[in-house]
């Protein structure tokens, strides 16, 4: 038995323990107080009709056994596996409780000594009012803890799912970096031999002398093209796939990405030391997931500038407050926010955000053009 | 096209030197004071003839020995650990154990970043020089506070000799910082920043700092007297703004790396 397991029983123990209790306290009190008023309304007393019984003794005598019934739920033992063996003591516990009770009431002298058969007609009126009790303390804990079952798998199901889609996530990740891998290596590498043997070929022609001028320039040609293609094209794949930098940290994404930007862009860029700090290389605190994040959500935010926005200053600003919650400013000296704001790329993102806890806005920012900026949470993952 | 390059000559480096064992833990709290104090010390103890001892961690094996055997062979350089991963390298490097270590930043097991920056923290004197296929150049912009200094890199696929690999060593041993030539042939000074602002000439001279180039390899390059860079630094550290002192030329590398991009 886990330790959860273990309080979960102790804490249906102590549920029932009062379920049983306050009932069965409830018909003590109630029939002491009955039997007391009946005497003096009924004024049967004085006619030595009826025995006169002092309240205490009565009194006693119920609670004793209202006490040795919760006492016993209490204090027996349970396990789910067991549950029957458990009923079983408890109920004898009750049956022993209300004879305790009987022993009792003709020790304290409740019963006159020519109606001792009263005594039996009150053990099964007692056993009644025990039963009934312990029934009602069961029923309760029971009811209790199917409650507390239901909420804690309703959010075990939850950290399930939301681990299962961290997973997922990270998965994606690790095959963008492998494609990004084989491209930067094998492919890169294949390009390089096939322009090779391309300069083979066009050495060779060039030698000869029987060669269409026209073959020769589109041999050059071709020779430029698969070299365009592996320095260029293979490698903005590549960048795509799985952008440098997001393997080593937060700071280092974010720069990686920055320097991308062509140098007719005016760039300042602030990357605060705290969030330098916070994802040092060394301890890797942010998951490469929410690396690409950023990465993602300031290439939006960038190449809206300067397609729609027509901006020719971009203002990058990285900063972390002290709940550890990361935040990405992005402002342009473009057209502004337009009437309409093309959602398509930032709802992606504006979806992914939401799914981390993060949040993002479109304003009018100081520059005169968009400021976009966005929060992401980096504690308590 | 690779020009062949002659060996940093100590002048600038050792300066640098300076520059980062003032934070080391001898001087306590009072770093500030150290640099003149060690002034004649050091230029005694930078003997030409000590070897420079470097550590390798590289994955592919056939780089890794490539590296080894090639640095190996040179009279100045000792190879003293050579490791696969980020695990064997945290595992062999040891306090002391290198002047320079050479990591790959791709490691399969982690990457050469965290673990320069590891080893930088065991080792405060340790100078780390990057190398990585793919251009994280920038990598040098970010670092840590506290492992801020010393720290070089150098592209695989550039197309670099033994002699500007053996050169970018002995600068990082000396605690300054090499860029990959090639990669700043390639970057464009950023429209607006302070560095666009400097003359072609002073740009020239900051490139080719950038590349761990003493002020008299510099002048050679360029065909200029050794007094004229060391003017033009002078011009290119007020254009940037950066005061003059031991930092001031690191400083202002990584202000050409900031401020320029790379298509």
């Amino acid at each position: 038995m886990d330790e959860v397991q273990a309080t979960d029983m102790a804490r249906y123990r102590r549920t029932a323990a009062w379920g049983s209790f306050v009932p069965m306290v409830v018909f003590g009190v109630g029939a002491a107080l009955q039997s007391e008023l009946f005497q003096v309304a009924s004024g049967l007393a004085a006619y030595g009709e009826i025995y006169d019984v002092p309240l205490w003794a009565r009194l006693v005598a119920n609670l004793t056994a209202a006490t040795l019934i919760g006492a016993a739920v209490w204090l027996v033992p349970i396990s789910p596996s067991r549950r029957l063996w458990w009923l079983a003591a408890v109920t004898s516990a009750a049956v022993v409780g209300v004879l305790v009770r009987g022993a009792l009431q003709v020790a304290l002298g409740v019963y006159q000594s020519s109606r001792m058969d009263l005594v039996w007609l009150d053990v099964v009126v007692g056993l009644f009012c025990g039963l009934f009790s312990l029934a009602v303390g069961v029923v309760l804990a029971d009811a209790f803890r199917r409650a507390r079952l239901q909420e804690r798998s309703t959010s075990r199901q939850a950290l399930r799912a939301s681990a299962a889609l961290d997973a997922l996530q990270a998965e994606e990740l690790r095959v963008r970096r492998e494609v990004a891998e084989g491209l930067h290596g094998t492919v890169q590498h294949r390009l390089v031999l096939v322009g090779a043997g391309l300069r083979g070929i066009f050495d060779e022609l060039s030698v000869g002398d029987a060669v269409e001028e026209q073959h020769v320039g589109r041999l050059v040609e071709l020779e430029r093209d698969i070299d365009d293609l592996r320095e260029h094209g293979v490698r903005e794949i590549g960048q795509l796939l799985y952008p440098a930098g997001v393997g080593l940290g937060v700071s280092q994404a974010v720069r990686m990405m920055l320097q991308r930007i062509p140098s007719s862009i005016r760039v300042q860029a602030h990357i605060d030391e705290s969030v330098v700090e916070y994802d040092d290389p060394a301890f890797a605190r942010v998951p490469q997931t929410l690396r690409l994040l950023v990465v993602r959500l300031l290439e939006e935010a960038v190449s809206n500038a300067l397609r729609h926005g027509n901006a020719g200053q971009i203002a990058v600003a990285l900063g972390m407050d002290e709940q550890q919650v990361l935040s990405i400013i992005v402002d342009d000296d473009g057209v502004g926010v337009p009437e309409n704001p093309e959602f398509s790329g930032l709802a992606g993102l504006r979806e992914r955000l939401d799914s981390v806890g993060g949040a993002l806005e479109l304003t009018t920012g100081p520059l005169g053009g968009a400021r976009l900026s966005a929060t992401i949470p980096l504690g308590q993952r | 096209m690779v020009t062949r390059r002659e060996l940093p000559i100590p002048a600038a480096p050792v300066a640098r030197r300076l520059t980062r064992q003032a934070t080391r833990p001898v001087w306590g709290h009072h770093p500030h004071r150290a640099p003149r104090a060690l002034r004649h010390t050091c230029g005694v103890t930078a003997s030409p003839s000590s070897k420079t001892r470097i550590a390798v961690v590289e994955d592919q094996p056939l780089y890794r020995e490539m590296i080894a055997a090639t640095l190996g062979q040179r009279p100045e350089i000792e190879v003293v650990v050579t490791a696969d991963g980020a695990r064997q390298g945290r595992e062999l490097i040891t306090a002391g154990s290198a002047d320079v270590a050479v990591l790959d930043v791709d490691l399969a097991d982690g990457n050469g970043l965290a673990l320069g920056i590891q080893l930088r923290r065991a080792d405060p004197a340790i100078g780390i020089l990057l190398l990585s296929a793919q251009d994280v150049m920038g990598v040098l912009l970010d670092l840590p506070a506290d492992v801020r200094r010393g720290w070089s890199y150098l592209s695989k696929s550039s197309a670099l000799s033994t002699d500007s690999l053996v050169a970018a060593i002995q600068a990082t041993a000396a605690g300054g910082t090499v860029l990959d030539p090639e990669l700043l042939h390639r970057a464009r000074p950023r429209e607006g920043s302070a560095v666009s602002q400097l003359s072609q000439r002073q740009y020239e001279v900051l490139q080719s700092v950038a590349q761990g180039d003493s002020n008299a390899v510099v002048a050679g390059r360029l065909g200029i007297a050794v007094r004229s860079v060391e003017a033009h630094l002078g011009m290119i550290y007020a254009a940037l703004n950066i005061p003059e002192g031991q930092n001031a030329r690191v400083t202002a590398v990584l202000r050409l790396l900031e401020e320029t991009a790379r298509g």
